[in-house]
């Protein structure tokens, strides 16, 4: 315990004062403050002004006695909880007693009094005394507000500094309900009259009050601390926003310098800035002067729909801070202006007439000014001058990639320039609105050459460019062909489209290139092939047939000696025939591949004519040689050249199979196909030499085994290239030593199968070349098969027709025909009037883009065909 | 009288093997060395049946037929075209003009004697 606390007052009350004396001594030596009464009445004075730790009370005393002083000291409010300790002379009976203690007696002391005892007693309350004391003090001293309140809700202790936060004396409060949420970390809110409501915080906790339970209160003014968290939460927000902004800022910056690095356009490279500028600001127009060596442009991106006077006006500012930052100083007009409107065409008047804002600021990159560029309001709102900051970081950017562009452009143009310059084709360039950006010398001496002879070029090139355009494809090409001094010329262009960065065409390349060369080649080549086949037929025809009139007796019989050197003769002259003709179609196919004109045509004429032609060479070596007769299956084929293939390989046949030998071919149907074999017994084909039999210049080693075979290694390669111009397939089996067999199989027509195959192939051409279709369908009174309807037909067409015709059977004709709707219809009538009396109808079908697929087009060629027709 | 054929042919080798034939078979012949002489003989003869070669300088296999076609009095007469230079399309083309055969050279004679026959038959008499 602390030394500097104040003594503890005790109460001696006594009528006798020698005991009263003698009581008072007892505490010497005591730290107490001893008072001494010798009646009730004294007793109570002192009360009045002094608390006492406790009161030894004599219980008999004359006038006003113990108990009925103890009654007054228990019913006064100071004095209630003081302790009191009665004092009798002698022994009391337990009805003094009782009564004693319902009065709130506390101890009884018997005389003779023992020292020891009362001292520890007293002591004891003294003690407690000082303790209450203390804590007294400190509820009282205590800053915090402290307020006791008992299980009631009652408040029964309320300190000073409670009465202060309350703004209200404790004794309003104490006795009645507290009024306010209780508990442990509590904050309540304290409406006081006059002055600022005030927050407190609340700690609870459980104390004993007056010898009952009651919860004890401190309550802590947190007012000030919460005003300074108020301050601190909105310096805290504020903070944030203003980095969000900032970061913001930077992101859209990041994004456009991120973006501005691939832009290779400028009007892509100013509308990123435009939308920059409109992420961090609200404008009404941005503005940007591009100026070059060679042109000067402005573009102006409005995004409201102000009046063009306010983009005169911008283009005004634009100019002067040019001029002013040190710009070639250009005129009010030295430029081109590109006005974008970025507002919704419905969006309502004018907003206003006049620019009421503006930020303008060069674009410059080191020392080199490359422009201006200005963000303007007409509104009321000015920009902030961190958005005007904004504004510049962004025009700097601007700057730079503008500046980027230039360069590149430069050594873009250049290179490529240098590229087309050096090509030995011409080059153009053509935009969507029909101007040559671009051309290299060869283009342009081409077309300056064409334009002086015939003025024609312009049409060559603009033909191209829009069948570019047309196509699907986006591809075209054309030809022409001009006099070059003596010389005619030919010239091939060659369309393009060409995509811009948005996938929109931005154009057309046009290549064109010299084939005169090509063309006289093809000339040369085309008349070499004719001249040497008659140059070497020729010939070849004297020896042939003047041996041959010779072993046929002109002149006399021959003896066994001439007649055997004339059949030497013979035989190789039929040998080099073979050979030159071989040659030749494989020269022809090498150079042009096939040239295959269809017709429905009986494999069994073409089985005769093949049979017929081969049988005395099949006599002269007694091979049984034999056709199982096909059933009258037409075949969709060109003649001439699939007899070649028969012929062929029944010739091989011969050829490798030994006297008295058999070969046989045989026909059989498989769905849409005939399969043809050819088959023999003779020597075989070893198995290793079979895949590459069909292989030019290829000749299998066991063919000399039966003498004079001598192939060129032509003719399986010819027959194979010919079965497959027909869409067919050609194989063999063979077996060493015991036969070969040859298949091949062809297209079967049917009526049906062949029309099918004519307008396939015509609906292929239509779309290839982008041509329209129609189709005529013709029903003739009676069959003709002289040829002279086919004739009629043709005279009536006309190559003009653009035709293509399917019909030998010739009681129907299918024309097809690669012109507008309105010169079939004309062709038509010319076929009517022309070839009257054999045409029982003809009608014209025209088929869409979208209708062009052969079955479509097969089953509506079919319903106009005559019932009749229909049938076969 | 046996009946006639003209023969338009430039290489005399082979005029003269053909009408070697031609008399062999049976038949009387005429022989014209290109394409105008051919029109004239053919005018002035009448002959039963041509054999017409293509590839004559100046006025060729193709003009004559054109221009024989087109005249009354000598455009039925049938037409053999005989060439060494076949092209791809010339045996169409040849029949589609109104040649009734067409023969390339080397020919085999056997086939033309088939040809002849089916065009005017045997030397005397009726075809």
């Amino acid at each position: 315990m602390g030394g500097t606390r104040e003594k503890a007052s005790i109460l001696i009350v006594d009528d006798n004062p020698a005991k009263l004396k003698a009581i008072k001594g007892i505490f010497d030596g005591m730290a107490l403050d001893v008072s001494s009464a010798t009646s009730g009445k004294d007793a109570l004075k002192l009360i009045l002004d002094v608390d006492f730790a406790v009161i030894l009370l004599d219980v008999k005393m004359p006038g006003m006695d113990g108990y009925e002083t103890a009654e007054i000291v228990r019913s006064l409010e100071r004095t209630q909880n003081t302790p009191i300790i009665f004092i009798t002379a002698h022994l009391i009976d337990e009805t003094d007693i009782s009564k004693g203690y319902s009065l709130g007696v506390v101890d009884y002391v018997t005389s003779p009094i023992a020292p020891e005892i009362l001292r520890a007693k007293v002591a004891v309350f003294a003690n407690l005394f000082s303790m209450r004391d203390q804590l007294r003090k400190i509820v009282e001293s205590n800053a915090d507000g402290i307020v006791i309140i008992d299980d009631g809700g009652n408040t029964c202790l309320v300190n000073p500094a409670a009465e202060l936060l309350f703004d209200r004396p404790a004794a309003s409060m104490v006795g009645e309900p507290f009024g306010f949420p209780t508990g442990d970390n509590v904050e309540i809110e304290v409406l006081r009259r006059d002055r600022e409501p005030l927050v407190a915080e609340i700690r609870t906790v459980e104390i004993e009050w007056e010898g009952r339970h009651a919860r004890l209160m401190s309550l802590h003014d947190i007012t000030d601390r919460k005003k300074d968290e108020i301050l601190l939460q909105e310096a805290k927000d504020e903070l944030e926003e203003r980095v969000e902004e900032r970061i913001f800022e930077l992101s859209t910056l990041y994004d456009l310098s991120k973006s501005i690095g691939w832009v290779v356009k400028y009007e892509d490279l100013f509308r990123l800035g435009v939308s920059s500028i409109g992420k961090v600001m609200d404008f009404d127009l941005v503005g940007v002067l591009h100026s070059t060596e060679s042109s000067s442009e402005i573009v102006i991106t409005r995004t409201t729909p102000i009046v063009d006077t306010v983009v005169k006006e911008a283009c005004g500012i634009l100019i002067e801070k040019f001029n002013t930052a040190g710009g070639t100083v250009f005129g009010p007009d030295d430029y081109q202006l590109h006005v974008v409107d970025a507002f919704p065409k419905e969006e309502g008047l004018p907003s206003s007439e006049s620019l009421t804002f503006h930020a303008c600021t060069p674009l410059d990159v080191g020392e080199k000014l490359i422009g201006t560029m200005i963000v303007a309001s007409t509104g009321e709102n000015a920009f902030t001058d961190a958005q005007v900051r904004l504004f510049e970081t962004i025009a700097n950017e601007i700057g730079s990639a503008v500046h980027r562009l230039n360069s590149l452009m430069e050594s873009e143009e250049r290179r490529t320039r240098t590229i087309i310059n050096s090509i030995r084709e011409g080059v153009l360039f053509i935009d969507t609105d029909g101007r040559t950006t671009l051309s290299n010398p060869t283009a342009d001496s081409v077309l300056e050459l064409y334009a002086l002879r015939q003025d024609r070029e312009k049409d060559a090139v603009r033909e191209v460019v829009e069948k570019a355009l047309a196509l699907p494809g986006s591809h075209a090409e054309v030809e022409f062909e001009t006099a070059h001094g003596d010389l005619l010329r030919n010239y091939h262009l060659e369309a393009t489209t060409v995509q811009g960065m948005n996938g929109d065409i931005s154009g057309t390349a046009v290549i064109i290139r010299d084939i005169t060369n090509e063309r006289e080649m093809e000339r040369l080549r085309s008349s070499f092939l004719s001249s040497i086949s008659h140059d070497l037929r020729t010939p070849l025809t004297s020896v042939k047939e003047y041996v041959a009139i010779l072993l046929d007796g002109y002149g006399g019989d021959l003896s066994a000696e001439q007649e055997d050197c004339l059949q030497i003769a013979s035989r190789n002259a039929e040998r080099l025939q073979a050979l030159i003709e071989d040659l030749l179609t494989v020269t022809r196919i090498e150079a042009h591949g096939f040239n295959v004109s269809k017709k429905d045509t009986p494999f069994s004429s073409i089985i005769d004519v093949c049979i017929k032609s081969l049988l005395p060479k099949a006599r002269k070596k007694e091979i049984n040689l034999e056709a199982e007769s096909s059933s009258g299956i037409s075949v969709y084929v060109d003649q001439l050249r699939i007899s070649q293939v028969l012929t062929n390989l029944i010739d091989n046949a011969l050829k490798f199979t030994p006297e008295g030998g058999e070969v046989k071919v045989k026909t059989q149907a498989q769905n849409d196909y005939l399969l043809v074999s050819v088959s023999d017994n003779g020597r075989g084909i070893p198995k290793e030499e079979i895949p590459r039999i069909f292989d030019l210049f290829y000749k299998v080693s066991t063919g000399d085994e039966y003498g004079a075979v001598g192939g060129t290694g032509l003719g399986l390669f010819i027959s194979s290239e010919m079965v497959t111009a027909h869409g067919g397939r050609i194989w063999v089996e063979s077996t060493l030593g015991e036969g070969t067999t040859f298949f091949f199989t062809l297209p079967i027509s049917s009526k049906k199968a062949g029309l099918r195959a004519f307008l396939s192939d015509a609906v292929d051409h239509s779309l290839k070349h982008d041509l329209p279709l129609s189709v005529l369908v013709m029903n003739f009174e009676k069959a003709n098969t002289d040829g002279i309807m086919l004739n009629k037909v043709k005279q009536n067409l006309g190559p003009e027709d653009h035709v293509i015709i399917y019909g030998n059977d010739l009681e129907s004709m299918v024309v097809a025909m690669f012109t507008e709707e309105k010169y079939t219809k004309q062709a038509r009538e010319r076929l009517v009037s022309g070839v009257p009396g054999d045409i029982v109808n003809a009608e014209s079908l025209c088929f869409s883009k979208e209708r062009r697929n052969p079955r479509m087009v097969l089953g509506e060629v079919l319903k106009k065909l005559s019932p009749v027709h229909q049938k076969v | 009288m046996p009946k006639t054929v003209l023969i338009v042919e430039d290489v005399q080798d082979i005029s003269k093997i053909l009408s070697l034939r031609l008399d062999m078979y049976g038949y009387s012949y005429v022989l014209a060395s290109n394409g105008r002489e051919g029109l004239a003989r053919m005018r002035e003869e009448k002959p039963d049946l041509v054999l017409l070669d293509i590839r004559m300088p100046d006025f060729n296999g193709f003009d004559l037929l054109n221009v024989m076609l087109a005249d009354d009095e000598i455009c039925h007469i049938p037409v053999i075209m005989c060439t060494a230079s076949a092209e791809a399309d010339t045996e169409a083309r040849c029949l589609e003009m109104g040649a009734k055969f067409y023969i390339t050279k080397p020919f085999d004679h056997v086939y033309l004697r088939t040809c002849i026959d089916s065009c005017i038959g045997p030397p005397e008499g009726e075809k």
